[in-house]
């Protein structure tokens, strides 16, 4: 029960703001602790997959509360990357400002997908487990992800000032 | 060999680890020697490297984490509460099975001839006072009489001979909640105690067991006390002594004058 950066970093992937991290944080602690049946496992580790379950649950109720309306699904080959706030720099070691710019640029299915892959290091099967959906569409949103975050953060060529 | 077609699709896969064995062999074997591919691979690991190498990406202050701390660390001691409770409710569970046990076994003769052991220790060793000292059976039952809740009239053994014991007196006392009474006798100046009780929850047992004039007497030895037990008409005896005989031959020895030993025909008789 002691994962609390690695859940973090997932509430952060969800909501945009520390601020509502934190509350997503705690709300998650609460149902997790009062869940009736808790996986029993060996490793600590093991256990981040239901707790990421419960924590999207958490996030995607309160969404839902908020909104008042029926979410629609994301459509990965429609996602559209802004740039416009990623500042790279030329020619450089990438700094984690950087990489945090580029991957808060994402749409969030996509953000949410490479900080479990990338940061958290979760497997396929656990990915498709938190998300409730298929391997295959785990491997085809991470390919799409990662294309994304490639155009966001190759260094571009700078323009030729006239 | 596979061809980039094949190789493509599996860049993620191998840079994730799920390519492994003869397959991942093949694979890098393939971006040796394909310069399209090892491009493709090259700058996907790239990407992938420097997000994961960003890790841990977002982090918070550590006092962020004093709310769940201290939700966790409250769960884990009502954690603790409640396994404690269930191994106290259990332990408690176990305790009075065998409570419960106990006396169908043995506590009809263990604590009640127990009983009557300590009471006799008492009394031998002086720190047992007698509620009525004679050694008049009459006077002995008159005093008991109204204050134990049975009929109790001792008779004046052996009727008309030699007495091989004498009544030194009684005492009043409680067991399990129950009066019961404590008659204290001599032999040869060895004390001899008789306990008598009404309660229906005494079952005399014992190590050894004789049958004579359609009673069962039970013997036990307990510390260099001699024991036996019997029911007799309601009342539960339990006499005590330190007399260094073994099993029915105790009973002889009070009740071993001629004009008495008919009373115990068959006295000896092992069931």
């Amino acid at each position: 029960m002691g994962c609390y950066p690695s859940l973090y970093r997932y509430a952060r992937s969800l909501c945009g703001e520390p601020w509502e991290a934190e509350e997503l944080l705690q709300e998650t602690y609460k149902r997790a602790l009062a869940a009736k049946r808790k996986p029993v496992v060996a490793d600590a580790d093991e256990i981040r997959p239901w707790i990421f379950t419960i924590m999207r649950h958490v996030w995607q109720n309160e969404r839902r509360r908020m909104s008042r309306s029926q979410e629609t699904e994301f459509d990965d080959a429609a996602a559209i990357v802004s740039d416009e706030n990623v500042e790279l720099a030329m020619s450089r070691k990438l700094l984690v400002s950087e990489v945090r710019a580029a991957v808060d640029s994402l749409p969030g299915p996509w953000r949410e997908i490479i900080v479990m892959r990338e940061i958290e290091d979760l497997t396929y099967a656990q990915i498709a487990t938190v998300l409730g959906c298929p391997a295959g569409t785990v491997m085809s949103r991470l390919a799409r992800a990662r294309g994304a975050l490639r155009q966001l953060l190759t260094p571009r060529t700078p323009e030729v000032r006239r | 060999m596979m061809k980039c077609s094949e190789i493509r699709p599996r860049i993620a896969l191998y840079i994730d680890r799920e390519v492994t064995g003869a397959e991942a062999l093949e694979f890098e074997a393939h971006l040796t020697e394909c310069a399209e591919c090892r491009r493709e691979y090259d700058e996907m690991r790239g990407t992938v490297d420097a997000v994961r190498g960003a890790t841990p990406l977002y982090d918070a202050a550590e006092k962020s984490y004093a709310a769940v701390r201290g939700m966790v660390a409250g769960w884990e001691r009502r954690q603790r509460l409640r396994r404690w409770a269930t191994a106290a409710a259990l332990a408690a569970a176990v305790a009075v099975l065998i409570a419960l046990a106990i006396p169908r076994f043995s506590t009809g003769r263990s604590e009640y001839e127990q009983f009557a052991a300590r009471a006799h220790r008492n009394f031998a060793n002086g720190a047992f006072p007698l509620d009525v000292s004679s050694s008049q059976p009459r006077v002995v039952s008159s005093w008991l009489e109204p204050r134990v809740p049975f009929h109790l009239t001792l008779p004046n053994y052996p009727e008309g001979g030699q007495k091989r014991y004498a009544l030194a007196g009684a005492r009043l006392m409680q067991y399990r909640g129950e009066d019961v009474a404590y008659l204290a006798y001599e032999m040869d100046r060895k004390p001899i105690s008789l306990l008598i009780s009404s309660s229906s929850k005494i079952v005399p047992s014992g190590g050894e067991s004789y049958r004579s004039g359609g009673l069962t007497f039970y013997f036990s030895s307990e510390q260099g006390l001699r024991i036996i037990s019997w029911k007799d008409k309601g009342l539960i005896y339990a006499q005590v002594s330190d007399l260094d005989v073994k099993g029915a031959e105790s009973c002889a020895i009070c009740h071993g004058a001629e004009g008495e030993r008919r009373k115990f025909e068959g006295l000896g008789k092992r069931m």
